[in-house]
């Protein structure tokens, strides 16, 4: 598969805040089309603002921040949702409708975003629950999957508007060592199929087992393993 | 187990909110509204009918010749502030006879089973041009008329013009200043309802946004909502109106003498002024909290 050369995030000198506090201060990075890359640190280090921020979810930052197209620093609010989706979004505080069915879940998400034909609705649900596995899961609850299946819903879900970039913070935090690496193999299968990834973990077993590019975060800095200051 | 799953299946709708108590309150502000936007689109018919009813009675003496009753009549016809309608004068000739007979009607007592002689006199009912009727002119009618011969007294319900003028103008002041505290509450009220559904619904919410919704996609159902509400409100305020008007014509029949055309222009208005009102107070409200992370609405 041919990436073109074009970023989808990048990054100069910019400056991250929450709460008016400066969390990252003149980072700059990039990540092309198609990358898989680790955002590490400790907690509290800034990982959930950095990705918040690259989706629109906090103050604006300084400096140049540009996301599929979309510069953050002067993006209007109108302009956001647009933005978030050519992004899928797997976060924490993003869980599933607990009173809904796995499809009606998709359903809710592909209304949301301006979908109309409800034949093209059903295929698309029915496409994204193959990808990650769940063909037969459409009609079940939430709380009838185990959290590892949960998780693949939740995946499924970010791929609803087939995204240039997936970010998913911590997307394995609360699951058993087995399920977290089947998890962790769905990414890489998406990343396969051309579609960029951001994780940010704290399961270092990860980057041993499936190297790729880090983005260690560490007093208000971005240390980059694709730069020489990287150890 | 099943009851949970009965429980959990019940979908939260995104735009539900309470319905009672903004509608109790949005109707009552209508109805309000309603009555005096009624009572102003006829004031001028209220007052005309009104100051229509006002007569001036000249009572002639006991020992009036005919020649002379017919003399006043003549001279009364000629005078300028009595009504003409359809080229007809507005003058109603009541004999001491017709007199008793109205008094026995109105009384259901005969009192000439007790008296000898009709003490009732016979009179002359003028109605007069609508700007005649105020306090000073009426009195120097009265005044000019009880100076000619053979004419006993005259009398007037005095002052009637006036306070209906004045009558009109406190209605309004009392109306508009409680439509307007009505109109106030109900706002409120509405913000605070669509505040707590939106904190309700801030997970639905918080993922329509996540998922890249616009922010009119997340407004509309509330916005539907509100507006389906603020016509359903002026629907009823409007078959309260309607009710409270026909009990009125039914309890007091002489009301029917006014001709009241604009009935379905008020109705017609208070339903859509219902809706606008829901839809652009739950608009501001909306936008409002919208622009707010929803964890800071608590």
């Amino acid at each position: 598969m041919q990436f073109s050369s074009e970023p989808v995030v990048s990054i100069q000198d910019a400056s991250i805040f929450q709460d008016e506090k400066t969390v990252l201060a003149n980072i700059s990075f990039s990540i092309k089309k198609g990358e898989f890359v680790y955002v590490i640190g400790r907690t509290g280090s800034g990982k959930s603002s950095l990705l918040k921020t690259l989706y629109a979810d906090l103050e604006y930052p300084k400096g140049t921040v540009n996301v599929a197209g979309f510069d953050i620093p002067r993006i209007k609010r109108s302009e956001i949702p647009y933005l978030r989706r050519k992004i899928g979004i797997i976060f924490q505080d993003f869980q599933l409708l607990e009173d809904r069915t796995i499809a009606e879940n998709l359903y809710f998400v592909l209304k949301a975003t301006g979908w109309k034909n409800s034949s093209e609705i059903k295929q698309r649900i029915t496409d994204v629950l193959i990808q990650v596995g769940l063909g037969f899961s459409s009609g079940k609850m939430p709380h009838q999957l185990s959290g590892g299946e949960q998780q693949r819903v939740v995946v499924a879900r970010a791929l609803l508007n087939e995204p240039q970039l997936l970010i998913a913070d911590e997307p394995t935090g609360n699951l058993d060592p087995e399920v977290a690496e089947s998890i962790l193999q769905l990414f890489l299968d998406i990343n396969k199929s051309g579609t960029a990834i951001l994780m940010a973990t704290h399961n270092y077993d990860f980057l041993k087992r499936h190297p790729a590019r880090v983005l260690r975060i560490e007093d208000d800095k971005i240390i980059d393993s694709h730069s020489s200051s990287f150890i | 187990m099943g009851d949970v799953t009965k429980h959990i299946r019940r979908k939260k709708i995104l735009g539900n909110f309470p319905f009672v108590i903004v509608f109790t309150s949005m109707t009552l502000a209508l109805f309000v509204l309603g009555v005096f936007t009624f009572i102003l689109v006829h004031a001028g018919q209220l007052s005309q009918f009104l100051e229509e009813s006002i007569e001036v009675h000249v009572i002639l003496n006991k020992e009036i010749s005919e020649s002379q009753r017919a003399y006043i009549e003549t001279q009364l016809n000629a005078q300028p502030f009595v009504l003409r309608k359809d080229q007809n004068v507005m003058i109603k000739y009541v004999s001491e006879n017709d007199a008793k007979k109205d008094f026995i009607k109105s009384y259901g007592e005969d009192f000439m089973t007790v008296l000898d002689e009709n003490p009732l006199h016979s009179s002359f009912i003028l109605k007069l041009k609508p700007e005649y009727l105020h306090k000073k002119s009426l009195a120097d009618i009265a005044l000019k008329i009880s100076k000619w011969d053979q004419v006993k007294e005259v009398y007037y319900l005095e002052d009637l013009a006036d306070q209906i003028t004045k009558n009109i103008r406190l209605l309004t002041i009392i109306f508009v200043s409680f439509s307007i505290v009505l109109l106030i509450i109900t706002i409120l009220l509405i913000n605070n309802t669509i505040k707590l559904a939106l904190y309700s619904q801030r997970f639905l919410i918080r993922s329509m946004q996540l998922v890249g919704a616009t922010q009119f996609f997340i407004q509309k159902p509330f916005l539907a909502r509100a507006f389906s509400q603020g016509l359903i409100s002026g629907a009823t305020a409007s078959l309260l109106l309607a009710g409270v008007y026909y009990y009125i014509l039914g309890m007091f029949p002489d009301f029917q003498a006014l001709n009241t055309p604009y009935l379905p222009h008020v109705i017609g208005t208070l339903i859509l002024f219902g809706g606008l009102l829901g839809l652009f107070s739950s608009l501001i409200v909306i936008n409002k909290y919208l622009k707010m992370s929803l964890d800071e609405l608590y």
